[in-house]
């Protein structure tokens, strides 16, 4: 396969040169997108592709597009080699979901990169333009029916070709559009991307030859699949399930279910169990779940690897035809990168992790689920001259940090698949569309607790002003407002719940600064469709915060005091869930230790048998607080043995259901969600939480630790 | 006679010129003394005194200006956490503006590539200002200016009240808007400068007036938390100088390439930040109009960083989303590209790829690489060039420092060179190939990636690492030519005796195209009566006084904006407006390409800006007049076996010592020139030719001789 042998150094300077072109492209892309949501949100991906599509180079930006847009790429060879052909210097617009895309709104835009007449590789790049001509303006279209409501999508078709525009293409694309100028720039920018970086490569063939860039592009492909390989031999072989509830609009409720399977040196998510597709547009296809998939593996097992098709070579994914992971046209599918391909990053960012648990090498790099859910808002209508405006609130970029087995989740601090989102200032936000902020701040108690806390999200709320018209209308699509999203692992609690309210009369001269002063009709929850707002309406939004990692009554009492003076957790809280007592801003340890004590007596419903004590690590772990010792599934916090390696340790656990309340302030609210704790029968420390609807089982895991 | 005294403080060694009122200049170093840095910069004085047979306080007492800057002081107080503990004030509902760092942004911006893939080791810093210090109040502005709640001064003495009681030193006032309209603002710092005249206090709209709350609070904080700490070292070092006979005026080396009077500067320390490296690109500036270059990359290497700055026309770019260690600032500075890349650097080979990395780890100063002999283990960039036979022990560090190429060899071949499976000097060649590519993949970034053409430049190499890879980075971009300074060593301090003192004001004030040129002549006229009454109240007369306008724009409903320049001082009529207007476009396409432009969503004014600068009297700079012949044979002092990496191997060159030469004299490469402070290589088909003023020119010989 390599045809040219390549010294280190040369494979360093390519390598580098390589990652300055994606990064370069990014730029152009930047420069020519005025887009607040592609400039601010960075909500958009540049990479680099080989001749047969496999990917060679992922930038940083949305990562599960990087192997979507790769079998975007291979789709456009397998169908259009030879009909129309693919020429020097053409450009394909594609955004077909159910060939390779996410959803109709994020275009991929594919070049291929001829060298002296053959066709050497491929550039593709994606932002999320500004209106894609569904049912409802700026490409999320919670109104939707069926995928032929959600706008114009493409498999292929050239709007440049051999370097021309094709302005009947082009204009027949803006014609399908609400906003033809906003979205013509979106175009624009993303041809200037792919335009910079083929000339950049283009320059790196004439300066090292197509032969040797092809060996370095190869041998980063095989580096990192050994790589990976190597990896995934470092984690004991086991299962590991995983699984979240999409809570639907119509009080329905959707379960997906994966289970990561490793077996030496490869790892597949099995997606078996998962509810069939939905009438509303969370739906997934099969290359957004694998898209879906990929995006934590990337940052959370692949951080110091090239980002490239090696990477994904070990891995398999069964999803199962006909459900929300693998839907069949015409299921909806616009909302699905804040539906379900978020619930699949979500689950394999805790399958991941779970594994990591089990490494001794790598334990420290598991974590809870970061920004469990997005809560968007989708405004459109008239600004104060009679102009038409429909965005994102970039709000949705924030973030909130999980919590790591070492530290707590970052405040306000991003999300796991796309590693440099941020929101856009008020001041930004206000000047593009005619609404103000009342308030933007932390959430308390909002952050899953645990023996390391998750970060806080935050929450929002804006009223209209200066509108064009009588009404404004925000579009939404929420989820996780009756379930939490970002769940905690190995005994942590999830972050909150996602809420949206409206208040009616407010009235123009009532400046609210929180969800409780505000006055006038409300607060009216609301979760999917059109909310049409007048300038005497409040609009709010709250998001998740991060899940906790660990049992919140073995956090440091000191980080919880910290956190109470801060105003990140409420008294409350502290008392209720960390067992911390706090008198006038002071430490009380003696009602500390005493309340801790009264919790591990309510979970066993009897004082604990066994005192906390150091127990010797053995090499086989099973998470934070279980390990294999000679054979036996054993709790480090007291050294009880709960049960033979064999068995399944959640069965010989002391479990209790509780209401999804008890994991703090403002997770009320979803009838029939439960969270499902398991302690160990010794010493009463929380191993595991699973959030459960009705009576779905427990989450299982098999850790195969050689005996 | 009088002089003029510049200094720059660096983390390792103090810099001083001296330049007397006909224009000679006399240099001083010594090592810099934190955190007290004026022990360092009377050392470095009493050097320079010394050479011109004064003491210290002769040479004081004879100097009508001191020219410091406080960039290292500033940026030691943040990235070592000593700022002052800043309350802030801001609008309610937004107190955690600054800790939320705009989401992840705070978390990952000012990391590496390689860092920002690994999320799980990523944190923000500490803020700047603790959760528990910032209190909100009610008011609010929209974004047109219009006041829709109005500050409530009872309110905000509760609060200060309150800060203060928490032990606040400092404190800021960041409204949203404020920039739109700052009546509330100034209403609040009225009630608090009533209250708490001493308090050092930072008010947004007057220190970033910029759209954008998050870095226009940073700013605030950042100023609030710099002021107590800055104030005091500015007030100690003018003591201390007037102590030992100094009776003349301090001007203060700002970020955004001008002088500020002392008082001034105390009060806006925000504008310090990197004043030290700007005033090294401005030197460079002045240095290239004298020789005739107007398009210049500075590029300094040293032993901890890489810094470029790129001078375009005679200008220097200002920074987007300005950073001091990781946070954010919003504060006027010019463009410095850092790179963690130089002569400290490690070079490590990755165990399970075997492919080699140089960085980001540093070996410093302390320990430093292996051939400084002391305790250094990891091989560095410095070791690789010492392999290479570029380093001579009688040059090294003006022959002070021992020099040890047996350990560096040693270290060298156990930990790159055996891992790569190839010789020493194959290993520590393909190296030396490695950095320079890494070099030019930088320049490449800012330069091509900002739609400059590197032909059209002139490379100016500064720093100790520079000259020995500057001939092979150079050679690959494609530059006209490459100069090593004469005064490359003092560069910074040479930086500062060449600038004015410049005062800036700007006002965010979005309007439409096509505007009111009445309500824009009202704008700059406000703007123009503030900083030039500033520089007459200083003593500049008015014929010394000069004003450069200039208005930020953008397309609507993008998010770029671009800074137009407004010639002249009069007011503008419609047809001056509309001159502006296309500027603007041509700007624009020139910056962000020809497809860029979106003209049918209409044009905006953002911000005005105006700048004023008062001349302060340059130094002429000695030139030699007389050009002498181009045999520098005489100033060859040793031929020893070096690498030559056209050749692709060691060969026998010539090495000359740069005090021997002279205006005229030509070397042709390969050679090496060993000056006091850098060693420069030179490659075959390359010549360096001494200038008039003593500075090296290298080109190739054809472009050379032409």
């Amino acid at each position: 396969m390599i045809k040219v042998p390549v010294d280190p150094v040369t494979f360093e300077v390519i390598r580098h040169r390589l990652y300055r072109i994606t990064e370069e492209a990014i730029i152009a892309l930047e420069n020519v997108s005025g887009s607040p949501v592609t400039n601010e949100g960075h909500d958009m991906m540049v990479s680099l592709y080989k001749a047969d599509g496999g990917l060679m180079v992922g930038g940083v930006g949305f990562l599960h597009h990087l192997t979507s847009a790769a079998q975007a790429v291979k789709h456009l060879i397998a169908t259009f080699s030879e009909d129309p052909g693919i020429y020097e210097d053409d450009v394909f617009f594609f955004n077909d979901s159910y060939t390779a895309a996410l959803h109709p709104p994020d275009v991929y835009i594919v070049s291929p990169i001829h060298y002296r007449g053959i066709l050497r590789g491929f550039v593709a790049n994606f932002v999320h333009v500004t209106d894609i001509g569904a049912v409802d303006p700026g490409g999320f279209s919670p109104n939707a029916r069926d995928n032929y409501h959600e706008g114009f999508q493409t498999q292929g078709i050239k709007i440049v070709e051999r370097g021309k525009l094709r302005r009947d293409v082009v204009e027949t694309i803006l014609n399908n559009v609400r906003d033809p100028g906003m979205t013509r720039l979106d175009l624009k920018s993303q041809l200037a991307a792919n335009h910079v970086a083929k000339e950049r490569m283009i320059r790196l063939y004439d300066e090292y030859g197509v032969d040797v860039v092809e060996a370095v592009a190869d041998m980063l492909i095989e580096q990192s699949e050994r790589l990976m390989r190597q990896r995934l031999t470092e984690i004991p072989d086991g299962r590991w399930q995983a699984r979240q509830y999409v809570d639907l609009p119509n009080g329905e409720v959707l379960r997906v279910q994966a289970t990561a399977i490793k077996e030496g040196d490869t790892l597949t998510y099995d997606f078996t169990g998962t509810s069939p597709q939905s009438s509303f547009g969370v739906n997934c296809c099969y290359w957004a779940t694998w898209g879906g998939m990929f995006a934590p593996v990337f940052p959370l097992l692949a951080w110091d690897m090239v980002w490239n098709e090696g990477i994904t070579r070990p891995f398999r994914l069964i999803a199962p035809q006909g459900t929300v992971v693998n839907c069949v046209r015409p299921a909806p599918i616009s909302i699905a990168t804040v539906g379900v391909i978020q619930v699949v990053n979500n689950l394999s960012v805790q399958l991941i992790s779970k594994m990591l648990g089990a490494s001794e090498k790598y334990w420290d790099r598991a974590t809870a689920i970061w920004h469990g859910s997005h809560a968007v808002n989708q405004p459109y209508g008239l600004n104060s001259r009679g102009e038409f405006f429909v965005t994102l609130l970039t709000d949705t970029f924030a973030g909130a940090g999980g919590a790591r087995a070492f530290k707590d989740g970052v405040d306000m601090g991003g999300e796991i698949p796309n590693v440099v989102s941020r929101w856009a200032n008020v001041e930004t936000e206000e000047l593009h569309i005619p609404i103000l902020y009342l308030y933007r701040r932390a959430v308390p108690d909002s952050g899953g607790p645990g023996k390391f806390r998750g970060g806080v999200c935050h929450e929002y709320a804006f009223r209209p002003h200066g509108l064009g018209g009588q009404y404004m209308t925000n579009v939404i699509f929420g989820k996780g407002v009756r379930v939490p999203m970002s769940l905690g692992i190995f005994g942590g609690y999830p972050g909150c719940l996602v809420a949206y309210y409206v208040w009616r009369n407010v009235g123009r001269d009532e400046w609210p600064d929180s969800p409780e002063t505000t006055p006038g009709d409300g607060p009216q929850p609301c979760q999917w469709g059109d909310v049409n707002l007048t300038e005497s309406d409040v609009f709010y939004t709250r998001f998740m915060g991060g899940g906790g990692y660990g049992d919140p009554i073995d956090r440091d009492p000191h980080a919880v005091l910290s956190d109470v003076l801060d105003g990140l957790v409420s008294p409350d809280a502290a008392y209720e869930v960390y067992g911390v007592c706090i008198e006038k801003g002071q430490l009380d340890p003696s009602g500390t230790a005493e309340r801790r004590s009264q919790i591990r007596r309510e979970r066993l419903g009897h004082p604990p048998s066994r005192p906390l004590g150091p127990v010797p690590r053995t090499p086989q772990r099973l998470s934070e607080y279980l390990q294999i010792q000679e054979g036996r599934v054993q709790c480090t916090a007291c050294g009880f043995e709960l049960c033979a390696a064999s068995d399944h340790w959640k069965d010989h656990a002391v479990s209790r259901r509780l209401p999804i309340s008890s994991a703090g302030p403002r997770r009320g609210g979803g009838e029939g969600f439960y969270l499902l704790a398991h302690y160990c029968p010794g010493c009463a420390t929380q191993l595991d939480v699973d959030i459960v609807f009705g009576d779905d089982p427990p989450l299982y895991d098999w850790i195969r630790w050689p005996s | 006679m009088d002089y003029v005294i510049a200094v720059d403080v660096g983390g390792t060694c103090t810099d001083c010129v001296v330049v007397d009122s006909e224009g000679r200049v006399t240099l001083g170093k010594a090592f810099s003394t934190p955190p007290d840095f004026s022990e360092g910069i009377i050392d470095a004085m009493a050097v320079a005194a010394d050479s011109l047979g004064l003491t210290v306080d002769e040479l004081l007492e004879m100097t009508r200006l001191f020219l410091p800057h406080a960039s290292t002081v500033a940026e030691n107080a943040v990235t070592d956490g000593n700022l002052a503990r800043v309350g802030i004030i801001t609008t309610r509902g937004f107190e955690d503006t600054l800790v939320a760092t705009r989401g992840g942004y705070g978390r990952w911006s000012g990391l590496t590539e390689d860092e920002k893939r690994n999320p799980i080791y990523t944190d923000k810093p500490p803020a700047i200002v603790p959760r528990s210090m910032v209190r909100g109040v009610k008011e609010r502005t929209d974004c047109r200016g219009l006041q829709l709640v109005p500050v409530d001064p009872a309110q905000v003495r509760r609060a200060a009240e309150e800060l203060v009681e928490a032990r606040a030193q400092a404190l800021a006032i960041c409204f949203l808007w404020a920039t739109a309209n700052p009546e509330n603002e100034r209403a609040a710092a009225r009630v608090i400068r009533e209250r708490w005249p001493d308090l050092f206090l930072s008010v947004s709209h007057e220190v970033a007036p910029v759209i954008g709350e998050y870095e226009r609070m940073s700013t605030a904080a950042l100023n609030s938390g710099l002021g107590p700490v800055v104030r005091n070292y500015l007030l100690n070092l003018s003591t201390r100088l007037a102590a030992r006979g100094f009776k003349g005026t301090t001007l203060v080396g700002q970020g955004y390439g001008g002088l500020l009077p002392l008082e001034s500067a105390a009060e806006r320390p925000v504008g310090l930040i990197e004043s030290g490296p700007v005033a090294g690109v401005m030197g460079s500036k002045w240095l290239g109009e004298r020789m005739g270059f107007s398009n210049i990359i500075a590029a300094d290497m040293g032993g901890t960083t890489f810094k470029v700055g790129v001078i375009r026309e005679g200008l220097v770019e200002y920074q987007r989303e300005p950073m001091v260690y990781r946070y954010h600032f919003a504060a006027p500075k010019m463009d410095v590209v850092s790179l963690g890349l130089a002569g400290g650097s490690i070079i490590h080979v990755d165990r399970r790829t075997g492919i080699p990395h140089v960085g980001p780890r540093s070996a410093g100063s302390v320990p430093g690489p292996v051939c400084y002999g002391r305790g250094g283990e990891d091989p560095t960039v410095t070791d690789c060039d010492a392999i290479l036979g570029y380093l001579n022990p009688r040059y090294f560090l003006g022959g002070r420092a021992p020099l040890d190429v047996d350990s560096a060899y040693r270290a060298f071949e156990d930990k790159v060179a055996r891992p790569l499976g190839m010789s020493v000097t194959e290993a520590a060649a393909a190296i030396y190939r490695l950095v320079n590519s890494m070099i030019y993949d930088l320049l490449h970034k800012v330069t091509v990636e900002r739609g400059l053409d590197p032909r059209k430049f002139a490379l100016f190499s500064f720093g100790g690492t520079a000259g020995m890879h500057v001939s092979a980075y150079g050679e690959a971009l494609g530059v006209r030519c490459i100069v090593v300074p004469h005064s490359a060593s003092v560069h910074g301090a040479f930086g500062l005796v060449t600038s004015d003192v410049v005062h800036e004001a700007m006002a965010s004030f979005p309007m439409r195209v096509p505007a009111d040129p009445s309500q824009v002549n009202e704008i700059f006229r406000s703007l123009e009566e503030k900083v030039v009454g500033q520089l007459l109240k200083e003593g500049f007369s008015p014929e010394e006084i000069s004003v450069h306008r200039s208005v930020d724009m953008r397309y609507r409903r993008q998010v770029h904006v671009v800074t137009v320049p407004v010639p002249g001082r009069e007011n503008l009529g419609a047809t001056d407006m509309e001159r502006v207007v296309d500027e603007f476009e041509r700007l624009y396409r020139t910056k962000y390409g020809p497809e860029s432009a979106f003209r049918e969503a209409g044009i905006d004014l953002v911000a005005f800006r105006l700048r004023a600068s008062g001349t302060v009297r340059k130094p002429e700079i000695a030139v030699s007049d007389a050009v002498g012949e181009a045999d520098a044979s005489g100033a060859v002092v040793e031929v020893r076996p070096a690498y030559v990496d056209l050749l692709g191997r060691m060969e026998t060159v010539p090495g000359y010592d740069f005090e021997l030469l002279r205006p005229g004299h030509r070397v042709q490469g390969p050679a090496i020139i060993w000056t006091p402070i850098t060693t420069v290589v030179i490659s075959p088909g390359q010549a360096a030719a001494v200038d008039r003023f003593k500075n090296l020119v290298i080109a190739r010989e054809e472009v050379l001789l032409a």
